[in-house]
């Protein structure tokens, strides 16, 4: 199957390219042309533009549901509503909770994934706990909080049949050089989070082989000039990713743009959504907490910001507002860095001849339109049919 | 047929919210007829807004839709019923078992057709059906020359409806060949039919179904033989009268 993508702009790696030609073959892009053959097969969409589908690392869930519910129906529906956001790729996240929900939950993802998701494809399940510190558990529960234990995690990904591709872990806990070392060995992704590690501790787990900060400025020690802390060794360390949440509320604008300057092309945009996103204003819960969200803003009864209700192109959207950077750079935050952390950028995470044709279409105010996955389009804004209605 | 005529697009809607809410605060189990397509969105949203004011619940009412493409399970976002959980049922607090659209993943259609049909009857049914306009007189998914006394139905999408589809899949397989509709008999059972009709476009299709004869045809034209409708259309709908 061959076609091209006709269309105004196209956000391409370094620039965004004028009108043109897209040729999107076998599920992938190719080269982008000013002229195509007279026979060649067109999809139209002048007066659009194309962007590389977004890939979200960090979600728990949207529209209702969360990967916790434990349920297949939840992950389909998560991966369905990421869609219509312009999400082509995320990783289903858990967050801490009793051994027997993780489970439940993994298995779930699992099957789902297995018997092929209607919407965005999971790149693999992110473990968000339980191996954290209780100074910053923000909406995770200390309850189940323990030192990282490699036999607990064997019997997970085994229940995941080898699905796990990141977890999350405070470094300051017993055996977790040890436990970092080994996911390293094993391929799999460490990120620090909700800890009160030192600067130090955090520049061993480094070492160690961890990549990746969860995010950054929420659930860690700040930054103090004497005391650089979690916040610090993200900070310094140009090689690491950091995730960050533009919704205004998890980081000051100013501080994102603060950060971005510092991070450059390894700041991550993430979501951290539960499930009150896209949800009215109301009463829900995460994991075993209740939660109130109003104006949009999901907090627990303690007034922790529980998760958030951001929408990844929303994300994308505010960090543009607020930094002076060109779109394409802030959009391959949220697409081309995900993918660079999931070591998946070969071929997933820009619009680039020979990667995989993950692709949504836009309106002038940066509104989805349609979403492809493979080159397929899989949704797209209003449904026809009975259009004229 | 009783025609409204309002000034415009918003008028149309506040004024079918208006009624709409005073049936179901006055009602002790009332059953609505949902449809989707782009005219009845503003009265979602009214809905919506009053819910929010509180003025009004929806714990106690049932909902039908029309119509939901074959193939589609309720997951996918290109689904009615995906369409009508992100464009009302989410927002107002309806539990959504009292929510139905016929399934269009059921393994076996023509079953699915008649058990949606008793639904509707088991709940006494369809107290105010909600409508639109297609501009060749459709409605639901009843093209032109489909019977008068069709029943809930599976029909083939057209080739020109699939058409205009196709440059959104790569592959005409990707299309949805088939939706699962309310007949026209269903529709006409309703107690009461509030059709909503909103721009020039449009301006045709309602002159015919107020003065055009009744024929298969022009499906919308036999409303002219129910005994309560309500017509709400715009200035720019009625220029044609």
């Amino acid at each position: 199957m061959h076609y091209f993508i006709k269309a105004d702009r196209f956000i391409l790696e370094n620039h965004i390219a004028e009108a043109g030609y897209l040729s999107v073959e076998n599920g992938r892009f190719g080269h982008l042309t000013k002229t195509v053959p007279d026979s060649a097969e067109v999809i139209d969409w002048s007066g659009y533009m194309i962007a590389p589908g977004l890939v979200d690392t960090h979600i728990h869930g949207i529209n209702g549901y969360d990967i916790m519910d434990g349920t297949k129906e939840a992950v389909r529906h998560i991966s369905g509503a990421l869609l219509t956001l312009g999400v082509t790729r995320f990783l289903p996240t858990t967050l801490t909770s009793s051994r027997s929900d993780l489970d439940k939950a993994i298995q779930a993802v699992t099957e789902a994934v297995e018997e092929g998701l209607p919407g965005a494809l999971s790149e693999g399940i992110y473990l968000e706990g339980p191996f954290f510190t209780e100074a910053y558990k923000g909406a995770q529960n200390p309850k189940y909080f323990q030192d990282p234990d490699i036999g607990l995690f064997e019997k997970w990904q085994s229940l995941a049949k080898g699905n796990i591709v990141k977890i999350a872990l405070a470094p300051e806990r017993e055996y977790a050089m040890e436990f970092i070392k080994t996911m390293d060995d094993k391929g799999v992704l460490v990120s620090i989070g909700h800890t009160n590690a030192s600067y130090g501790c955090c520049q061993e787990a480094i070492a160690a082989g961890a990549q990746n900060f969860v995010h950054l400025f929420n659930g860690m020690s700040g930054l103090h000039h004497r005391n650089p802390g979690v916040a610090g060794a993200a900070l310094t360390d140009t090689n690491v990713y950091a995730e960050l949440i533009c919704d205004g509320y998890h980081v000051h604008p100013d501080v994102a743009t603060l950060a971005l300057k510092v991070k450059n092309e390894k700041l991550m945009l993430i979501t951290d959504c539960m499930r009150a996103g896209m949800m009215p204003d109301g009463h829900y819960h995460l994991g075993e907490f209740p939660v109130v969200m109003q104006n949009g803003v999901a907090r627990t009864e303690e007034g922790s910001l529980a998760g958030s209700t951001l929408r990844l192109i929303d994300g994308v959207k505010n960090l543009h507002n607020w930094s002076d950077q060109a779109l394409f750079d802030i959009w391959h935050l949220a697409s081309l860095t995900p993918a660079k952390s999931l070591e998946r950028a070969e071929e997933i995470g820009s619009i680039h001849p020979g990667k995989l044709a993950d692709y949504v279409v836009l309106d002038d105010e940066l509104s989805v339109q349609a979403t492809a996955i493979n080159g397929n389009i899989k949704y797209r804004k209003m449904t026809t049919g009975n259009e004229d209605e | 047929m009783e025609l409204i005529k309002v000034k415009d697009y918003n008028e149309m809607s506040k004024r079918a919210c208006s009624f709409i809410i005073e049936k179901v605060n006055n009602m002790e189990k009332p059953v609505l007829g949902l449809a989707t397509g782009s005219t009845p969105e503003g009265l979602y949203q009214n809905l919506i807004e009053k819910y929010q004011k509180q003025e009004v619940t929806f714990d106690h009412v049932q909902t039908f839709n029309l119509d939901e493409y074959v193939g589609l399970k309720k997951d996918d976002p290109n689904s009615y019923d995906y369409y009508m959980n992100e464009k009302l049922f989410k927002h107002i607090g309806i539990p959504r078992e009292q929510t139905h659209l016929p399934s269009g993943d059921a393994a076996d259609l023509s079953q699915e057709a008649l058990q949606y049909e008793s639904l509707i009857q088991e709940a006494g049914n369809i107290d105010v059906q909600i409508l639109g306009l297609g501009l060749n007189g459709h409605i639901g998914f009843n093209e032109p020359g489909t019977q008068f006394s069709s029943r809930t139905h599976i029909v083939q999408l057209d080739e020109s409806t699939r058409n205009a589809n196709a440059r959104f899949f790569p592959t005409i397989e990707d299309v949805p060949k088939q939706a699962i509709t309310m007949g026209i008999d269903t529709i006409m059972q309703s107690k009461m039919i509030v059709l909503l009709v909103s721009g020039e476009k449009k301006a045709n299709a309602l002159s015919q179904l107020i003065d055009g004869e009744v024929t298969e045809a022009f499906p919308a034209s036999i409303l002219q033989t129910h005994s309560n409708v309500m017509i709400i259309a715009d200035q720019a709908a009625c220029s044609k009268l």
